[in-house]
């Protein structure tokens, strides 16, 4: 080969050059880059740091960031957003039930103005007089025969309703 | 090498698909990237004077792709699609002193559209459209002013003509100027070892059976510089290259901020060609703070025609005023003798511009 015929002091004071500096100690090799004619290194006006416009990247994110960080933060936003609706669910739902809880309340103070409108009647009178009647026998029969005949009863009238109930199916 | 050739591109290719095929992805990445370089260009021939606003040649205005996928940390493949895109490019010759139309339809060229496989012991393997070898190795440049002065002079203002006194042209700077820098980017396949410390060797095969050879090195030292060197050799000799070629260019940055450029080429064998033509330049320069200064010198013989001998110097400045954005001024004095063609005259140009990373 011609060049290392006729020119070959050259190309060897050229490799002997190189190894003396290499040989010298108190270095070590980098990454040389070249940049005549190349791109112009280091940042970008608008990349930043990097200099280049990360698209994706599986370890630092990027415009469309990794699977599993995309899918953190579409679980992040949809508890988010889950946490939102729950909270206005959840204030919704008491101020029904208040609304549930007011609407009892005016049956109920509509009920009691009945039954108080009932036992000033003759006939409201002598029932509660009989209830009365009833509680008081409650408490002191509770250990008695007669009680417990009382409670052999009902259990009877439930079964009769229920085989009565069960022979109409 | 040509009997091999085929096989060994077969074989590259079945191994590339192999590897392309596993599914083990463990990073992956794609990013953007792109500069903008545009300058005001004066010129002088002797006979006419000129401005033209242009895209500076010397890093041209561009964008580019690249992304990477490592497999179980020992393997990467990656690609890179790098276009550029010029309105007035600064070599062009239709720009030449006295043209008053800008240069027509611009258009995207390529300039690499590759994939490479990257095996953490065994090197490189690159296909596509790309740089050779051979290519950057008479341009290595730790100078920090190369965005507008580099070995080849020719990128600042190639499009100009010399011209004889009496307005005929000779030829232009382009073709009067050449730094032998190998094949440039081609489409073809690349090989590169890894490091053997600060070493690392390269070859290309490439359409119309060419290949180049090539080395590179870089070494620094604690508290004292940086250098960084390489060199090619081609002899393929082929009928798309009927010549062989050689270059290197070595750089020297001393942490004081003085460095030095030495670049040189040539070709041999050179079908229709009596003489080798051959390029030698020189460069010192000096860095300080956000600035770069240099003054360059360029001899070179026999590039355009036999026995033609070319000259050039070169004064430039670069301010990095933000890390993205750099300013920069240069002026050139060129200087072409021919046999047989009497008083060519000297031409000067200046270019004063800018380029933006985005």
């Amino acid at each position: 080969m011609h060049i290392f015929e006729t020119k070959n002091w050259k190309f060897l004071m050229f490799v002997v050059v190189l190894s003396a500096a290499a040989g010298c100690g108190g270095g070590k090799a980098y990454d040389y880059q070249p940049t005549a004619g190349e791109m112009k290194p280091g940042p970008g006006a608008l990349t930043g740091k990097s200099g280049e416009l990360t698209v994706y990247d599986s370890k630092k994110g990027g415009l469309f960031p990794k699977e599993d960080a995309s899918k953190a933060e579409t679980a992040t936003a949809a508890a988010a957003q889950a946490g939102a609706q729950s909270t206005d669910s959840s204030k919704e739902a008491q101020e029904f039930q208040e609304f549930q809880e007011y609407q009892q309340w005016k049956r109920e103070k509509q009920e009691f103005h009945e039954y108080q409108e009932w036992k000033k009647s003759a006939k409201g009178s002598a029932e509660f007089q009989e209830f009365q009647e009833y509680q008081q026998w409650k408490k002191t029969a509770k250990d008695s025969p007669d009680f417990k005949e009382f409670q052999d009863w009902k259990e009877w009238k439930n079964y009769q309703e229920w085989k009565k109930s069960q022979g109409q199916q | 090498m040509k009997k091999f050739s085929p096989l060994c591109i077969f074989t590259l290719t079945i191994a590339l698909t192999i590897l392309l095929i596993q599914p083990a992805v463990q990073a992956v990445d794609f990013k953007i990237s792109g500069q903008i370089n545009r300058a005001v260009l004066w010129g002088d021939n002797g006979n006419d004077d000129d401005i033209k606003f242009v895209d500076n040649d010397n890093s041209s205005t561009r964008f580019r792709f690249t992304g990477s996928n490592d497999f179980d940390e020992v393997w990467k493949v990656g690609i890179v699609w790098e276009v550029e895109m010029q309105s007035n490019d600064s070599s062009d010759t239709d720009i030449d002193i006295g043209e008053n139309a800008d240069v027509g339809d611009v258009t995207f060229s390529e300039r690499k559209m590759e994939f490479y496989v990257d095996h953490n012991k065994f090197g490189r393997v690159s296909l596509g459209q790309g740089d050779t070898a051979s290519n950057s190795t008479s341009e290595v440049d730790l100078s920090g002013t190369d965005v507008v002065n580099y070995s080849s002079i020719e990128d600042m203002a190639g499009g100009f003509t010399f011209r004889t006194d009496d307005d005929v042209v000779v030829t232009s700077v382009g073709s009067a100027f050449s730094n032998f820098d190998g094949f440039s980017r081609r489409d073809r396949i690349r090989y590169d070892t890894p490091k053997f410390g600060p070493v690392y060797f390269s070859t290309s095969y490439m359409n119309g059976q060419s290949w180049d050879l090539a080395g590179r090195f870089a070494y620094q030292w604690d508290e004292f510089g940086k250098l960084a060197a390489a060199a090619h050799y081609t002899g393929a000799d082929t009928q798309r290259d009927p010549f062989k070629q050689y270059s290197g260019s070595i750089s020297f940055l001393h942490d004081s901020g003085f460095n030095i450029t030495l670049s040189g080429g040539g070709q041999y064998d050179v079908a229709g060609r009596d003489e080798d033509p051959y390029n030698l330049y020189g460069k010192l320069g000096y860095k300080v703070g956000k600035w770069a200064f240099s003054a360059d010198y360029t001899y070179s013989e026999h590039v355009d025609a036999d026995d033609d001998e070319a000259k050039s110097i070169g004064v430039a400045a670069v301010w990095n005023i933000w890390e993205s954005v750099e300013f920069y001024g240069s002026y050139r004095w060129h200087s072409l003798d021919r046999d047989g063609v009497s008083s060519i005259e000297d031409l000067h140009a200046v270019m004063i511009g800018g380029r933006v990373k985005f």
